[in-house]
């Protein structure tokens, strides 16, 4: 099935992301959101990276207006029936994504595709409230969407073949490098990635190690990009933390709770760069 | 809070709003950067293992009344029928009524505690200080009222597109609520002004009420 029009709901840093990257790619993109202030402070996260676009030189200002130009706004769902893929980027929480998966497949037309951005929910599960959880995969990109290129195209236990291929062959034409995975809890990056800051952060304390050693340590033997002191810190603490808990919380190996000293560093607020502190001063 | 005095049924405003804005609401909700996970939490670790609790406007029943059934025999009631049926759904270990909270018949001492998050801000001024008193007769001696009431001034109002409908907002004045609470046997043991950031709403003010039936 061709895509030519893409809905996207909620305008998050998510949602706004994934909009950006389908305007980016030629796409009609129909944004909602719940109330016209949000929708507009969308618009103005998307507008925002696409003006850095053009100071740094990687984006035309043609191509810029012409990306500008094909968002449109909306509060209400029901705009987004003619759509052909549609990416829920709404707040982790099952019984909303629930919700709102079984008022999509009223208004979606019946061909459409349904994507949840989710992370750390069942795919499935989301499914299991429409009345076809054959059309619905997960799509998780990852924050910063518009930057970082990998989509895990998940699979849920009923996803058809069909689905998957589409919301694969969508992401490829928007510029990026999807994997497919089943739908198990963390997927691909985030089942692995999580254990192994959290075991980084324990060594912190085990080995009385400095943050900064400890990413002296990662960068110069295991070649990683960026320290695991510095990644948690981008990731946020709050949100590092949460995502261990949902992961322990379903696979239950002590390795995937939430380390004291991170949980600690919650408490005091310091949620890393966003708050100016976390391993390092910002 | 405008002062301007409503005409039209407010309660059917409210109980038709949040059926039309179900959706619109639950994702606006959890967006805003509201204390109630804390405000239950210490509700709960106060009450003793299955308590009776009586939640007023409980809405879709996510997340207060979740958490409350996990340890609670919780009765929700709602005034929008939307709300009370995905409140069914999402906690089918409570129980649920569609009913007005404002008529409502309750035993008297029938309850060890009573919920009301975001309620008291729908209920017509004149009606507020009789729900209160009839909320400190519901409870059991030594049980606990936790409620949140509009900060600011007094008055009635109707916004006219609030998340995509009319909505009824209300409040006698922030000031106005501890004395009434006192007045019902109800003696606030924590309370608190709590701003809060609601997106595309700005900055709002709620006074949190943790209070003890004296009874």
């Amino acid at each position: 099935m061709e895509i030519r029009r893409v809905g996207v709901v909620g305008l998050g840093t998510m949602g706004a992301g994934i909009a950006q990257i389908s305007v980016q790619s030629g796409f009609d993109t129909i944004g909602r959101e719940v109330s016209d202030e949000l929708a507009e402070r969308g618009r103005a996260t998307i507008e925002r990276h696409l003006a850095r676009g053009v100071e740094k030189g990687r984006l035309s200002e043609a191509d810029r207006d012409a990306a500008i130009g094909r968002l449109t706004l909306t509060t209400s769902l029901g705009d987004l029936a003619d759509c052909n893929l549609i990416i829920e980027a709404v707040l982790e929480e099952l019984e909303l994504k629930r919700e709102l998966f079984a008022e999509l497949e009223r208004i979606a037309r019946p061909d459409a595709i349904l994507a949840t951005n989710t992370s750390a929910l069942s795919v499935s599960e989301i499914a299991e409230a429409t009345e076809r959880p054959q059309r619905v995969v997960g799509m998780h990109f990852f924050n910063p969407a518009p930057v970082l290129p990998l989509v895990e195209i998940v699979r849920g236990r009923e996803s058809s073949d069909e689905a998957v291929d589409a919301a694969y062959g969508w992401a490829e034409q928007a510029g990026k490098q999807p994997v497919r995975c089943n739908d198990t809890p963390g997927f691909i990056v985030n089942r692995i990635l999580i254990p192994l800051l959290n075991d980084c952060v324990r060594v912190l304390d085990e080995a009385a190690v400095t943050p900064e050693e400890m990413d002296k340590a990662m960068t110069n033997g295991a070649g990683w990009p960026m320290g695991p002191c510095a990644l948690i810190d981008l990731i946020g603490i709050d949100v590092h933390v949460h995502a261990s808990e949902a992961l322990h919380g379903k696979l239950g190996e002590e390795r995937m709770a939430p380390p004291e000293r991170l949980v600690r560093m919650q408490q005091e607020g310091a949620l890393g760069r966003k708050t100016g502190r976390g391993f390092y001063e910002y | 809070m405008a002062g301007r005095t409503v005409a039209r049924e407010p309660k059917e405003i409210v109980a038709r709003g949040y059926d039309v804005i179900a959706l619109r609401y639950a994702e606006w909700a959890g967006q805003v950067d509201s204390p109630v996970m804390e405000w239950v939490r210490d509700l709960d670790a106060r009450l003793g293992e299955g308590a009776d609790v009586l939640e007023l406007g409980c809405g879709r029943g996510v997340p207060a009344t979740r958490e409350l059934a996990r340890r609670h025999r919780v009765t929700g009631v709602d005034i929008s029928a939307v709300q009370v049926e995905l409140a069914r759904h999402h906690v089918p270990e409570a129980s649920f009524v569609h009913a007005d909270a404002t008529e409502l018949e309750v035993a008297p001492a029938s309850f060890d505690a009573v919920v009301a998050l975001f309620v008291f801000g729908h209920v017509p001024i004149g009606e507020q200080p009789g729900l209160i008193s009839r909320i400190g007769l519901w409870l059991r001696e030594g049980g606990f009222f936790l409620g949140t009431f509009a900060a600011g001034d007094a008055g009635e109002e109707i916004e006219a597109d609030w998340l995509g409908a009319p909505m009824f907002f209300a409040s006698l004045g922030g000031e106005a609520y501890a004395p009434m609470l006192r007045a019902a046997g109800l003696e606030p043991v924590r309370d608190e002004v709590v701003v809060q950031q609601e997106p595309g709403h700005g900055d709002v003010s709620f006074r949190w009420t943790l209070a003890r039936a004296a009874g």
